[in-house]
């Protein structure tokens, strides 16, 4: 078991829009890295992490995206909820077929990156969350 | 920082036209793309490259683009070819299935001769 970080709960609340979903896969970069995952898993966690908000982004318009990144033992949990009456999400129109053909290659990398995600509706509000495992080989 | 993106179209002769990407391709930025690739399919060319050797980040809205592409490429009797030297991209590819679908190079030149 690694030391424990000085904090293991980040929060970030931004704007529930295209153009602000780098912030969020680069922030759960670089608190991955800071919880020592290591370089493969840290890039893993950044691919699964947009496409976590993708999936909260591409339903109805919502105000903003609450991500909760936590460290629980060794497995990091990132958990995205699309929260509010929204506008646009910037989302530009695809051709016939693609946005169904790109939510099914998010599913395929999800399965492949990370060890559990999910997706939900509560309350009128839309819920997305992972879970992935750091390695331990410091033992 | 991120990566500044960036799509440099070169075509010489009557060699395939290649569209060289640069930076991160997510939703934000993958319908340059598209568009992109459409308007070759549009001018008549039957067959395109994308090279991505300087890409730093793919998501499933490019790889959508680009299958669509590739679908529309194929329709004209063509094909779309990519240039694939990252770790990073060449994983996407390969845990989408996608690695199989696509013919993939090493280097812009192999890609452009086919």
């Amino acid at each position: 078991m690694m030391p424990e970080p000085e904090a293991t709960r980040v929060e970030l609340s931004i704007p529930a829009s295209v153009e602000w979903l780098a912030l969020a896969r680069t922030t759960g970069a670089a608190i991955a890295s800071r919880w020592a995952f290591t370089y493969d898993e840290i890039a893993d966690l950044r691919l699964a992490i947009d496409e976590l908000c993708l999936s909260l982004v591409e339903g109805p318009p919502a105000a903003r995206l609450d991500l909760l990144y936590a460290l629980e033992g060794d497995a990091l949990t990132v958990e995205g909820r699309a929260v509010g009456a929204g506008r646009a999400t910037g989302i530009s129109p695809s051709e016939g077929g693609e946005a169904v053909l790109s939510s099914d290659l998010s599913g395929r990398i999800l399965d492949a990156l990370v060890d559990a995600h999910g997706t939900e509706n509560h309350d009128g509000s839309r819920r997305a969350w992972l879970r992935k495992q750091r390695s331990t080989q410091d033992a | 920082m991120e990566d500044v993106f960036e799509i440099v179209e070169h075509t010489e002769g009557g060699a395939p036209p290649v569209l060289s990407v640069r930076g991160e391709i997510d939703v934000s930025t993958a319908p340059e793309l598209r568009d992109r690739l459409l308007g070759l399919s549009q001018s008549g060319h039957q067959t395109a490259v994308v090279d991505l050797a300087q890409v730093t980040f793919l998501d499933s809205t490019a790889l959508g683009v680009l299958v669509s592409g590739l679908k529309r490429f194929r329709e004209n009797g063509g094909d779309l070819r990519l240039v694939v030297t990252g770790r990073s991209v060449m994983k996407v590819l390969e845990i989408t299935g996608l690695v199989e679908v696509f013919p993939i190079f090493d280097t812009v030149a192999a890609a452009v001769s086919g």
